[in-house]
């Protein structure tokens, strides 16, 4: 998953080509839009840190496979630099199913378009939750 | 004779023009925006979970401040963890 994910990120590195939207999430706009006012700034931010916001992604995610590479049967070992990659990587993956599935009342963050009720990517998207709050406990315990 | 208090405040006004918005969306965890915004400013538990409320019930916070470059890469460090994250003029 993370792979497909790779491969789409690596196809949004010019700003100014069509992404779907659900990979636009990762993308958003650095200046408010206040009518306007800032879009040449914004194109001007998008034009230099694209690529580079791009590329950190796409490491995290090269941390993250590095580490399930070399995983001791079913335990896989992170350092604090690999949890927080796998942190930045599974919102990631959560932020593009969340697009994708239409999740869209806050309160309610399960309310998903009703013909994904039943879909993988509901699922995953539910589990990312579920792993993404133990990994943030894990990171913010003194131990680390 | 340029009266010092003046130049001090254009030079206020001229090195803290913007300010760091994070903007509440239905995704991201309220744990996981609490724990970002201590990780990026190095703000207290507390700050960053009445930051973190902030954006949950009003929809946005102001997170940070600075020049337009500091927040440009306040901006980039937030995307980099997938806040959603705008900067505008300090008005």
């Amino acid at each position: 998953m993370l792979s497909d994910l790779d491969v789409m990120i690596a196809g949004s590195v010019d700003p100014s080509a069509p992404t779907i939207p659900p990979i636009s999430r990762l993308f958003p706009p650095a200046f408010t839009d206040h009518d306007g006012d800032d879009a040449e700034y914004d194109d001007e931010y998008q034009r230099l840190m694209r690529s580079e916001l791009v590329e950190s992604k796409r490491a995290g995610f090269a941390t993250v496979r590095a580490a399930f590479d070399s995983a001791d049967g079913d335990e896989v070992v992170f350092d604090t630099a690999g949890l927080t990659a796998f942190m930045q990587s599974l919102n990631s993956l959560r932020l593009v199913l969340g697009s994708l599935l239409g999740v869209t009342d806050d309160v309610t963050a399960s309310v998903v378009d009703e013909q994904m009720q039943d879909s993988p990517e509901h699922s995953l998207y539910g589990w990312s939750g579920w792993m993404l709050e133990w990994v943030v406990q894990a990171l913010s315990s003194p131990a680390t | 004779m340029v009266d010092p208090d003046v130049d001090l405040d254009e030079s206020i006004a001229e090195d803290r023009p913007w300010i760091v918005v994070v903007w509440n969306d239905p995704v991201n965890l309220m744990s996981y925006v609490a724990f970002v915004l201590q990780k990026l400013f190095g703000y207290s538990s507390e700050k960053a979970n009445e930051l973190m409320l902030a954006v949950h019930n009003e929809g946005r916070a102001n997170v940070a401040d600075g020049s337009r470059e500091q927040c440009e890469m306040h901006v980039f460090r937030l995307h980099e963890h997938g806040l959603w994250a705008t900067m505008e003029r300090d008005s």
